[in-house]
């Protein structure tokens, strides 16, 4: 616990360097390589100086005005630059601290000092940055926090039983790799090579030997393509079988270790109390094979690495094998069929949704192009049916603490959340879903980058208000 | 059964303002287009449509939408959540337990502060929620509450 305090004035020099290194560009694009820059070196050294004086003013004010503390359990920043605004943070929920040392500090014997808190990188920004303190400030904040977290973390047991594993099977890697859609990527990856090639390989005159060969005829080029496709899709299957291969999951205690990668070997461990919600996907491929893939959304930290935030725990794996795999690895999670559906008056709205769109489309299809834009009444087919299965996929379930959400974007989604992992839970009604007593509820997790959500539209209004009950008793 | 406690009656005033400052924008690219029309040839009726654009969304953002925004605001601070209603066509009603809040804080910008006013920005891990425009006081006490309540009990993130 103390007072507000400022920074060491040091800070103010860190603060100069900042802006300096905001308007170095703009400036040297305006003063000395812009048309309208001042003429000689004298009135351009002038206008650096005037730069350079303004940045350190700023410099010295932002210093001025932030200060910090540390009261009852909460650290609080201050800044009025401009903008007054405090903000508080308490103790127990700081994840991280940063002590380093970057020049300008060594040079006065201080450290800068970052606080994070957990999915604080809404920006790239730390939630807290002390740019300069005193070694023993740092050791203090750090002190405080220390005890804090004494206070809250309790003995960790250490039972060590069978552990569980479940290794990807070869027959089921190839099948994951084949049906992964990621043909585009090569694609779009071998184009932008070859373009980059463009200085060096003479494709003028590969495509003059090219035009030759397709004038031998139409099935020519055809082949050609079939061929370039097939190679296509070979490249990303082998690709996706040399990251995948070995796939394993291993729960050691409290902890889930994934590993996978044939020549680059990949490990991730994951803390089971770090994992936010699982989400358990079945693409338009898979589905009708009945595989599914299993995703773990948890909470990395800065730390951690920001692109870990979700991952395939099961990257194939039938669905009916699913859930005693789940149950095995995430106690805690109920993995269960989803019982509760939509009431049939939402029907119509998946329709409207969908129909919403492709009806004009067609429509104006069929005016301007006589006979042939008949064709796009398939787009209208496809909507219906794709609304319908919209209605039929969704559904919710609560068990115990874990509420169920499943919903269709393209592929079929099902996230599965304990009540102590949802961050918020919104319940939207529009004024046509109010007439109809219907109500659309989402429920946000954390996912290291940004926040996650589950949305079901237009559950019935009792049902919505059920699961409200059920999260805030 | 809506949350019981309403926003500031003065935030119509405060989104007046900054919808009219907002609209300015518009009025300033209408303006633009004027500029242009007169130095190259470009058909007369685009600055006329931007103008009446901006005319239009003035009108909307200073008027309209204003009071609209207001009717459903409603939040409750309770022991174990929070709750937050707002929309104009779409009501969102949010739910936020105590004990994923993770900091609180208040915001007051130029405009805020000549009405008294402050906002307060509740974050939890994943989000972020506003109760915009509350009275000065107000707002310190509401801060000074959830952080109060928002005691986390157990070790989840």
């Amino acid at each position: 616990m103390f007072k507000s305090r400022r920074l060491h004035p040091v800070a103010s020099i860190t603060h100069t360097l900042k802006v300096l290194r905001g308007i170095v560009l703009p400036y040297l694009i305006v003063f000395v390589f812009g048309e309208n820059r001042p003429d000689g070196i004298a009135s351009q050294l002038l206008f650096g100086l005037g730069a350079l004086c303004l940045s350190f003013i700023i410099g010295i004010i932002r210093w001025r005005s932030f200060s910090y503390s540390v009261q009852d359990g909460e650290f609080l920043i201050e800044h009025s630059f401009l903008i007054r605004k405090k903000r508080y943070i308490r103790l127990n929920n700081i994840h991280s601290l940063d002590i380093t040392q970057g020049i300008i500090q060594r040079l006065f014997n201080l450290v800068s000092l970052k606080i994070e808190t957990a999915g604080g990188n809404k920006s790239k920004e730390p939630e807290v940055m002390l740019e300069a303190i005193t070694r023993q400030e740092a050791e203090e904040i750090a002190s405080l926090l220390s005890k804090t977290e004494q206070e809250t973390t309790g003995s960790s047991d250490e039972e060590s039983r069978e552990d569980p594993v479940h290794t990807l099977r070869f027959r089921e890697l190839f099948i994951f790799a084949g049906s992964s859609g990621r043909v585009g990527i090569v694609f779009s990856g071998a184009a932008a090579v070859l373009l980059q090639f463009q200085e060096v390989v003479p494709y003028k005159q590969i495509f003059r030997g090219l035009e030759s060969f397709a004038a031998a005829g139409l099935v020519n080029i055809i082949l050609l393509l079939a061929a370039a496709l097939i190679l296509a899709y070979a490249a990303a299957t082998i690709h996706i079988v040399c990251k995948f291969a070995h796939s394993t999951v291993r729960k050691k205690n409290e902890d889930l270790i994934l590993t996978s990668g044939l020549f680059e070997k990949r490990q991730l461990t994951i803390p089971l109390k770090k994992i936010q919600a699982v989400k358990i996907s079945e693409n338009l491929l898979r589905q009708p094979f009945g595989y599914v893939t299993v995703y773990l959304y948890y909470a990395g930290g800065a730390a951690a690495g920001k692109g870990n935030a979700r991952v395939m725990l099961l990257p194939l794996i039938k669905a009916h094998q699913a859930p005693a795999l789940l149950r095995a690895f995430l106690p805690g999670y109920s993995v269960e069929e989803l019982r509760n559906g939509l009431p049939s008056r939402s029907l119509h709205r998946y329709a409207l949704r969908q129909l919403c769109f492709s009806v004009p489309l067609s429509a104006g299809l069929i005016y301007l192009f006589s006979p042939w834009g008949l064709a796009s009444l398939v787009f209208i087919i496809i909507s219906t049916f794709w609304a319908y299965r919209g209605y039929r996929d969704a559904a919710w379930q609560i068990k115990d603490d874990c509420l169920s959400l499943r919903f269709r974007a393209v592929s079929r989604h099902t996230y599965i959340i304990r009540r102590s992992k949802i961050q918020a839970l919104r319940i939207d009604s529009s004024f046509f879903q109010q007439k109809r007593e219907l109500n659309s509820i989402t429920a946000t997790v954390i996912s290291g980058t940004g926040p996650a959500r589950a949305k079901v539209m237009d559950l019935d209004e009792n049902d919505a208000w059920t699961i409200k009950k059920w999260f805030a008793p | 059964m809506e949350p019981k406690n309403q926003i500031s009656t003065k935030a119509v005033q405060v989104w007046r303002v900054s919808g009219f400052l907002f609209s300015l924008i518009e009025w300033g690219i209408a303006a633009g287009a004027v500029v242009l029309s007169a130095l190259f040839d470009i058909p007369k009726w685009i600055p006329v449509v931007l103008f009446i654009l901006a005319a239009a969304g003035t009108v909307i953002a200073v008027f309209v939408l204003p009071s609209l925004r207001i009717k459903h605001w409603r939040y409750e601070v309770r022991e174990k959540e929070i709750e937050i209603q707002k929309g104009l066509f779409v009501i969102r009603r949010t739910l936020v337990p105590m004990v994923r809040v993770q900091h609180v804080d208040t915001r007051q910008g130029p405009i805020l502060a000549k009405y008294g006013l402050s906002s307060v920005e509740i974050s939890t891990a994943a989000t972020t929620h506003e109760i915009p425009a509350l009275d000065y006081m107000e707002a310190e006490q509401l801060r000074k509450y959830i952080s109060l309540m928002a005691v986390v009990e157990d070790d989840d993130v």
